[in-house]
């Protein structure tokens, strides 16, 4: 294909790129709700020209593990929602603008291991850079190839590399530095990668779906299955490959995480956490298809080529291109070039931030030379920093990609780079989990894992490029034999990349959590480590959650941050805050409180990073030391206060129960003291009336001295009755309080029911006789009972008592029958009285009803008895009632169990 | 106390899926058998991996 025609096709698409990111920007094409669906594609620059073209390379030579580097994101997917959604909130709380910021404002904003970060990403991802590189380079030479390219000069062939980074490295100026504040959302950048995403899909299917029908379509399926050259492709080859799958995956898994494109996109140009909702499917779905028809175009390029010899990591380009096939190779070439851009893109942006905000900003701020030329022009010189960086490091990518990259497949770089950000799992993991993790352990650990890659890794790769001896593979480091890069310690592991992996994290592993366990933190670190893990108590109220001690006054704070933003930028912030906090708009000379003064340097953070921002503030403050104890119990106090705040809540809820008990029970004693009000009242009543005729009577006798005798017996005799009926009202009163109060013990004698109503029949039979009344008895059980005799007793006397007082003077007549029923005895007592009226049935047995009802009939009742006769009953355990009887007299029913 | 839970059921599907993509249970397909003409690794590979992302959904989306 014609070689011009190629470049302007390429830079048509890199402007196409541009202009989508510059719309986006600018104007909201799209609506709100597809704003999920562009993070999650966004997320999708995982896949690079690695991706793209490497997976087939991988898949042609060794089968099924090129899959395992999309096993582990997809085995982090359920772990989004809370490991990932975690760090995401921490770093919109803290304004963090890398994956080395996270890592060292966790660690106490310190510096040293800010950097450290930073140079492990740098080194690490450099020969990932390059490869990308090389995939354009590549590409670029296959398809220029593949046709009649006479045209081609070799010129062109030879610069073509560099050419193509300075033009990316300019493109990524425009996109990465427009914004100074790091943290801030990108949303041209974001939806031009998100765009890519779906370019290198669909190109992806493109040449896929071609090769599948004009390659594969030629074999029939039998003759796929059963090729003995393709067995590979279906099934592991052994063990080994269980065990580099496995390691594979959690390599992945890890990179995933950490690295350095992945956190920029992932984490901080996160809009909402509410979008991994939606990308927990979308993107997985996305890594699925991508990878669908990699086994089928590897399978074509086998039988295709049939055993001539071919670079299987460009089947995707060459096939069509050897089938003359034009258009689709060039839609092929702008799918690899879309996924190798994306990626240079994205990671060279997050790694310039990191190259300027943690290596060297904090290098200006400690020269004092340079740091008074920074603060006369922040805001340009931080944006030529930036530029230099993106520029330092693609030459870098470059060089790399001249003298080393050249010699080694995609795959085989692609891991190692994987394997050096995998160093910062057991930092970040323990540290947002763990208050203990603390600065040193992550330097240890970081420095140790990064040791150990760059020994079993890299160096080997510097032995292949000739740049080492080769003694050193041969016969080990200094000649000492367990000191070898793929043997370390003697052991053995078969696959290169999980023998480096499991050394270096097991080493760093062992470093960070022993030195967490025997060393102590600053009182810094205690207070992000409080911030880190409990995120989700602080999220709402950063600002007052954080403690420091020093002056400054309001004036100076704002003219620091218009410096780095602008003054306008800088005024408006801050009557945000006030407005947002309900505070008083302070003087300028009044000293900042520590919450404003968080707030300046969180904003600071976005722009330059935690560490800096945290020097600059410090410079001018003279911080004092603040002592460890009072930053503990700060932020102890504000869960103390939680806790307390629910633990009040509890007892009111209790004491709040126990109130409803109390007044239930006041009202209950009220109706009992009410009660008792009417009783004393009647009681009283009852006493007065036999009392007033006593001392009328003895008073007519003193004062009529001369009284003749009979008529003073007659008074005497009067007196003697009230007398009667006043002890006797008494001992009533006394009966029933006993009854009442539950004093009465029942002394229980067991005789047959019969003997129990005669003997009170026989005592009342003469009265009767002489009134020429009848009583008789009529008994059908021969049953037993146990009862208290004498009470028992007091009952039949009262009720036949009170049915002889209104017995009729002829013919009267009581019948007492005995009965059993229902594992009852039951005693009738009927009478030919006038009876009790209906309505009055249910209250005979009240206390003082009788005379207090029918105060007319009164034949001398008192108007307890019957309410004895009922308390005693219900001693027994039995029931009591009246009916009317079969001469419409009173009838009452006694029932008293026969156990 | 329900995140919690959500979290626990989405910890177990992520292991679930580990062991199931890993040695041993995967060496039950690691043979030259085709299912609809597909090679059942790959088969069962793809369909382990939709079922994590399914469920996971799932437990994400459910109120």
């Amino acid at each position: 294909m014609n070689i011009w025609l190629m470049l302007f096709v390429t830079l048509l698409y890199l402007v196409l790129l541009f202009v989508v990111a510059y719309v986006a920007e600018k104007k909201q094409v799209l609506s709100n709700k597809w704003s999920p669906f562009i993070y999650a594609l966004s997320i999708g620059v995982y896949c690079t020209a690695w991706t793209f073209y490497g997976s087939i390379g991988r898949a042609t030579i060794s089968g099924p593990d090129f899959l395992a580097i999309y096993v582990g994101p997809i085995l982090l997917m359920p772990l989004f929602w809370g490991f990932y959604r975690k760090i995401i909130k921490i770093s919109k709380v803290q304004k963090i603008t890398s994956i080395a910021d996270f890592i060292s404002a966790r660690y106490g904003k310190n510096i040293s291991l800010g950097a450290l970060v930073a140079i492990v990403c740098i080194v690490g991802i450099i020969p990932y850079i390059s490869l990308q590189i090389k995939a354009i380079a590549d590409s670029f030479d296959i398809l220029s190839a593949s046709s009649n390219s006479a045209s081609s000069t070799t010129a062109i062939q030879t610069w073509k590399p560099i050419i193509v980074t300075i033009v990316l490295g300019f493109f990524i100026m425009l996109f990465g530095t427009s914004k100074i504040d790091a943290s801030e959302k990108h949303r041209g950048l974001v939806s031009a990668i998100a765009f890519e995403s779906i370019v290198k899909l669909f190109a992806f299917f493109i040449g896929g779906v071609f090769i599948v029908i004009y390659v594969l379509n030629n074999y029939s399926s039998i003759e796929i299955q059963q090729n003995p050259r393709l067995q590979h492709l279906f099934t592991f080859n052994s063990e080994s490959g269980y065990l580099s799958w496995f390691g594979m995956s959690i390599l992945s898994f890890t990179a995933f995480v950490f690295l350095p494109r992945q956190f920029q996109l992932g984490v901080i140009e996160n809009k909402d956490d509410e979008h991994l909702k939606t990308a927990i499917w979308v993107f997985p779905l996305y890594l699925i298809l991508i990878n669908l028809l990699v086994i089928p175009v590897a399978v074509a390029g086998i039988l295709f080529y049939n055993g001539q010899a071919y670079n299987p990591d460009y089947t995707l380009l060459s096939l069509p291109g050897a089938l003359h096939a034009d258009s689709v190779s060039m839609i092929v070439f702008l799918g690899g070039f879309s996924a190798a851009t994306g990626m240079i893109i994205v990671e060279t942006i997050a790694l310039s931030t990191m190259f300027s905000n943690n290596i060297l900003i904090p290098i200006i701020l400690s020269v004092p030379a340079l740091k008074n030329k920074f603060f006369t022009q922040v805001l340009k010189s931080i944006k030529w920093i930036r530029r230099i960086s993106i520029l330092f490091l693609l030459m870098l990518s470059y060089l790399y990609f001249q003298y080393v990259a050249g010699k080694y497949s995609l795959v085989s770089i692609g891991l190692i780079s994987f394997a050096a950000v995998a160093q910062f799992a057991p930092s970040v993991m323990f540290g947002i989990y763990w208050k203990r993790a603390n600065k040193l352990a992550s330097l240890a650990g970081i420095g140790f894992g990064i040791s150990i890659w760059f020994f079993t890794l890299v160096m080997p790769t510097l032995i292949t490029a000739n740049l080492l001896p080769s003694s050193i593979s041969e016969f080990g480091l200094f000649g000492i034999s367990w000191l070898k890069p793929n043997s370390l310690f003697g052991i053995a592991i078969s696959d290169h990349i999980t023998h480096a992996f499991f050394w270096s994290i097991l080493m760093n592993l062992i470093a960070f959590v022993s030195i967490s366990l025997f060393t102590e933190q600053s009182s810094d670190e205690v207070t992000q480590a409080e911030l880190f893990v409990d995120i989700d108590q602080y999220s709402s109220s950063y600002e007052q959650s954080f403690i420091r001690s020093g002056n400054v006054n309001i004036a100076d704070l704002r003219s620091l941050l218009a410096s780095f933003i602008g003054e306008q930028k800088s005024k408006q912030l801050y009557r945000q805050y006030f407005l947002r906090n309900q505070l008083e708009v302070p003087n300028d000379d009044q000293k900042a409180d520590q919450s404003v003064i968080t707030y300046t340097e969180k904003i600071l953070s976005g722009v330059i990073g935690a560490a800096s921002a945290r020097i600059i503030l410090q410079s001018m403050m003279k911080d004092e030391v603040v002592r460890m104890n009072d930053v503990v119990n700060l932020l102890k106090e504000s869960q103390q206060i939680l806790q307390l705040n629910k633990e009040l809540s509890n007892k009111s809820s209790e004491l709040s129960k126990a109130y409803d008990a109390l007044s239930k029970a006041n009202t209950k004693l009220k109706q009992i003291d009410q009660l008792k009000d009417e009783f004393l009242y009647t009681v009283t009543h009852e006493l007065r009336t036999p009392l007033t005729s006593v001392r009328a009577f003895t008073e007519i006798m003193h004062d009529h001295p001369d009284m003749d005798e009979t008529k003073r017996q007659e008074f005497l005799k009067v007196m003697v009755g009230e007398m009667e009926r006043l002890s006797k009202l008494i001992t009533q009163v006394l009966d029933l309080e006993k009854l009442e109060s539950g004093k009465q013990v029942l002394h229980l004698t067991e005789l047959p029911a019969e003997q129990l109503v005669n003997k009170i029949v026989d005592a009342f039979k003469p009265s009767f006789e002489k009134d020429a009344q009848s009583i008789e008895v009529r008994v059908s059980t021969d049953k037993t009972v146990q009862v208290d005799v004498d009470l028992l007793e007091r009952v039949f006397v009262n009720i036949i008592g009170n049915a002889k007082k209104y017995l009729p003077l002829e013919n009267g007549n009581v019948l007492i029958t005995v009965s059993e029923i229902e594992k009852n005895i039951q005693i009738d007592i009927e009478d030919n009285g006038p009876g009790i009226p209906m309505e009055q049935r249910l209250n005979v047995f009240d206390k003082f009803y009788q005379i207090h009802q029918s105060k007319k009939n009164n034949v001398g009742g008192s108007g307890l008895g019957l309410s004895i006769c009922k308390k005693i009953i219900d001693l027994h355990k039995g029931q009591i009632a009246v009916e009317e009887s079969v001469w419409s007299g009173a009838k009452f029913i006694i029932q008293i169990p026969l156990n | 106390m329900k995140s919690r839970l959500k979290f626990q059921r989405l910890a177990f599907v992520c292991i679930l899926a580990a062991i199931l993509l890993n040695f041993p249970m995967i060496s039950a397909f690691n043979r030259s058998v085709f299912v609809m003409g597909l090679p059942i690794l790959y088969l069962y590979v793809l369909i382990v991996m939709l079922f994590t992302v399914a469920l996971s959904t799932a437990i994400i989306i459910k109120k």
